[in-house]
């Protein structure tokens, strides 16, 4: 293995890894702070990919299509949060993974309805398509770069909304005690609703970067939901640190093991020992700490 | 009392329309077409209902003088999906027969079950060796291709144009081991890699740094629908065309995909055994109306799916609407008395197909957009590679 290739690998992952962040803030967010488990996370993505592929055909400008994107994402996200979601925060688990599932099905009729069944395509304007050439054997793909440098800007905007803002401390302070933060008199139906939409369009965000690259298609979502789910698991349910490291890790885990172990196993047991390696890492985790590297103690 | 009013109402209607479906069953035939409508695969089974539908249009909705009921399954490319619509539209349905599948994997899970019910099934999309060979079934006739049929001859060709040290990679499942395979027979050089890929997995970043590292010179890859999409434009934006040359089979790009691929496909030389340019009259009506209907070529899909469907016809009218003689049903499928849009078909002893392939090459028209262009004969009224397996005479 040369060291270009171990670079670009490290970029595939790290790459990987800030997409999945941006699933698994959502995800772990919506636990901590409304105890709610949100199987519908899969389709703010899709919609996120949908919604670009609408804008980009409708508006000339990329950045502004973005824009457009996002305020539909949070427009929908808030109503359907105001329709639907509120009433589950009171209900237990299983009722919230079977409404939230059904309507992660609704949704993605629903784009099949609007956008029929066959994929859709995202065109990147010019100047981001193609390679930056590092050096003479190294090059790497400018677009993936610009996705990278995306999520982690949106990261640092998270941090600073969490850490600097009142809005962020009532959200840190409602996934430490959510039974104190409404005793203290805080409007906590804005806050959840606000969480929500926020979480929402982190998906989406992510969505929105993946459709120039994959094809956009109903349930797309559902794979990269699977994958944040073991991030969440392996950084603790309800942890933003440990979605963060978790992400990142993960990103790492797959990317590079699907070169280290074909080399090291054979061909057949390297590539089904890659495609499960993120679930032994998940595996051994639970055991070791069974509520996640980061997590709290359960109970 | 409103309870069982309610309840006298339903029962009343169920019988009726028991009553109807038995009136109708004598008439009627009743077919199931299945195809992976959603899913990774999805791109495949919608344009074979496309073609389905074309076909069913210029039959009039009728075999000969036999009215034709049509139930929709939705295979969705998986094999637990396919097994269960499967047996919806056996023992719910009751079909007469089935047509369809689009994945390989489907066709593994979903033919055992079909002629072990003693039902007929004609499949639309590339066969699996086990079925041509060894487990050939008297019940299971295949209208488009076998997987190995389809790519055999790419192996020399890339020699041909140069390839010294070859990286096979392909999604992982039937279709992709065999078709990977059979580019390999034939290839006389190097081979670095042959390497699978899971289907729903979009992202090739990890993939596409291996394939350069390697330092192959040139690759195979076997990617239908949305995953050649996927493939060719992360292939783009990687700065690999014009580097590297990609080869494979009509499966990675087709009128399906050339949009979304856009010229990044352009000079990507492929395989086919069925292609809009195909020159006769038969194909260039097909590729007509399906340019009204659907503004575009059809893909091969669409072309296999029609001719399906113009052999189901062309049976039916032999035994006059009887398939319940199976004797007489299978002799007439056997025959393959229709018109093809392929021109040249006839089934060999295993009820695979003996055709041509082709070696085509995606070009560009005036007006920018693109189109497979045949630019050699590969093979000639051949049969597949698994004939000799088969114990069917």
């Amino acid at each position: 293995m040369s060291l270009g290739l171990f670079i670009e690998q490290v970029f595939n992952g790290l790459q990987l890894g800030m997409i999945l962040f941006l699933m698994a803030v959502g995800v772990t967010l919506t636990f901590g702070v409304m105890n709610l488990i949100n199987l519908a996370h899969g389709s703010m993505l899709m919609l996120g990919a949908f919604l670009i592929a609408f804008a980009t055909s409708s508006v000339k400008s990329f950045g502004l299509a973005i824009l457009l994107a996002m305020a539909l994402v949070f427009a929908l996200s808030w109503t359907i949060e105001k329709v639907l979601v509120k009433y589950l925060y009171s209900k237990s688990h299983l009722d919230q993974v079977l409404a939230t599932f059904g309507l992660s099905l609704f949704l993605n009729d629903a784009v099949i309805m609007i956008w029929g069944r066959e994929p859709l395509f995202v065109n990147l304007p010019t100047w981001l398509e193609g390679p930056v050439q590092f050096t003479a054997e190294f090059s790497y793909p400018l677009y993936r770069l610009v996705i990278t440098a995306v999520a982690i800007f949106a990261g640092i905007v998270l941090w600073f909304l969490l850490t600097k803002t009142r809005l962020g401390m009532q959200i840190r302070a409602g996934a430490e005690k959510r039974e104190m933060i409404g005793a203290l008199g805080v409007n906590i139906n804005f806050l959840f609703t606000a969480v929500f939409a926020m979480s929402a369009i982190l998906a989406a965000l992510a969505g929105i970067m993946l459709g120039p690259m994959l094809s956009v298609q109903s349930g797309m979502g559902e794979p990269l939901l699977i994958l944040s789910l073991a991030v969440v698991v392996i950084g603790g349910i309800g942890s933003l640190k440990g979605a963060l490291y978790a992400a990142i890790l993960v990103g790492l885990v797959d990317t590079l093991g699907r070169m280290v172990w074909p080399n090291l196993l054979g061909a057949i047991v390297g590539n089904i020992v890659s495609n499960a390696a993120i679930y032994i890492l998940m595996a051994f985790v639970i055991a070791i700490r069974p509520a996640g590297l980061f997590g709290r103690r359960m109970g | 009392m409103k309870k069982i009013f309610k309840a006298g109402v339903l029962s009343a209607a169920l019988l009726m329309l028991v009553s109807v479906n038995q009136v109708l069953a004598q008439t009627k035939l009743k077919i199931g077409f299945i195809s992976a409508q959603s899913g990774p695969l999805n791109v495949l089974g919608l344009e074979q209902k496309r073609g389905f539908e074309i076909a069913m249009d210029h039959l009039g909705g009728k075999f000969g003088q036999t009215p034709v009921e049509v139930v929709m399954a939705d295979s969705k490319g998986n094999p637990s999906a396919t097994v269960q619509e499967i047996s919806r539209l056996i023992d719910k349905e009751k079909v007469d027969l089935i047509v369809g599948l689009s994945a390989s994997n489907e066709l593994v899970a979903g033919v055992k079950p079909i002629v072990d019910a003693k039902i007929f099934f004609i499949g639309m999309n590339g066969g699996v060796a086990i079925n041509a060979g060894e487990q050939c079934n008297p019940y299971y006739f295949n209208a488009s291709f076998q997987n190995a049929q389809l790519t055999t001859g790419m192996g020399a060709f890339m020699t041909k144009q140069g390839v010294k040290k070859l990286y096979l990679i392909g999604a992982d499942f039937e279709a992709g081991y065999e078709h990977t395979d059979a580019a390999k027979t034939g290839f006389k050089g190097e081979i670095v890699a042959q390497q699978f890929t899971p289907l729903t997995q979009l992202d090739f970043a990890a993939d596409i740094a291996k394939i350069r590292a390697s330092g192959a010179d040139g690759v195979f890859a076997f990617y239908p629908g949305g995953l050649g999409i996927a493939f060719m434009r992360q292939w783009a934006q990687a700065g690999l065309v014009g580097k590297i040359p990609v080869f494979s089979n009509i499966a990675l790009t087709e009128p399906t995909a050339f949009q979304a691929q856009g010229k990044s496909v352009l000079g990507t030389y492929v395989s086919a055994v069925y292609f809009a340019g195909i020159d006769n009259p038969v194909n260039k009506r097909f590729v007509q109306d399906f340019k009204t209907k659907f503004g575009r070529d059809p893909a091969s899909y669409a072309g296999l799916a029609y001719d399906a469907m113009m052999l189901v016809d062309s049976a039916v009218k032999e035994v006059k609407g009887n398939v319940k003689d199976q004797a007489a049903f299978r002799a007439a499928l056997k025959k393959a008395n229709f018109q093809s849009v392929r021109g040249s078909f006839a089934f060999s002893s295993n009820n695979h197909p003996i055709q041509n392939t082709y070696l085509t090459v995606v070009d560009e028209r005036s007006d920018g957009s693109l189109f497979l262009k045949a630019t050699a004969i590969i093979s000639e009224k051949a049969a597949d590679n698994f004939v000799g397996k088969c114990p069917l005479k």
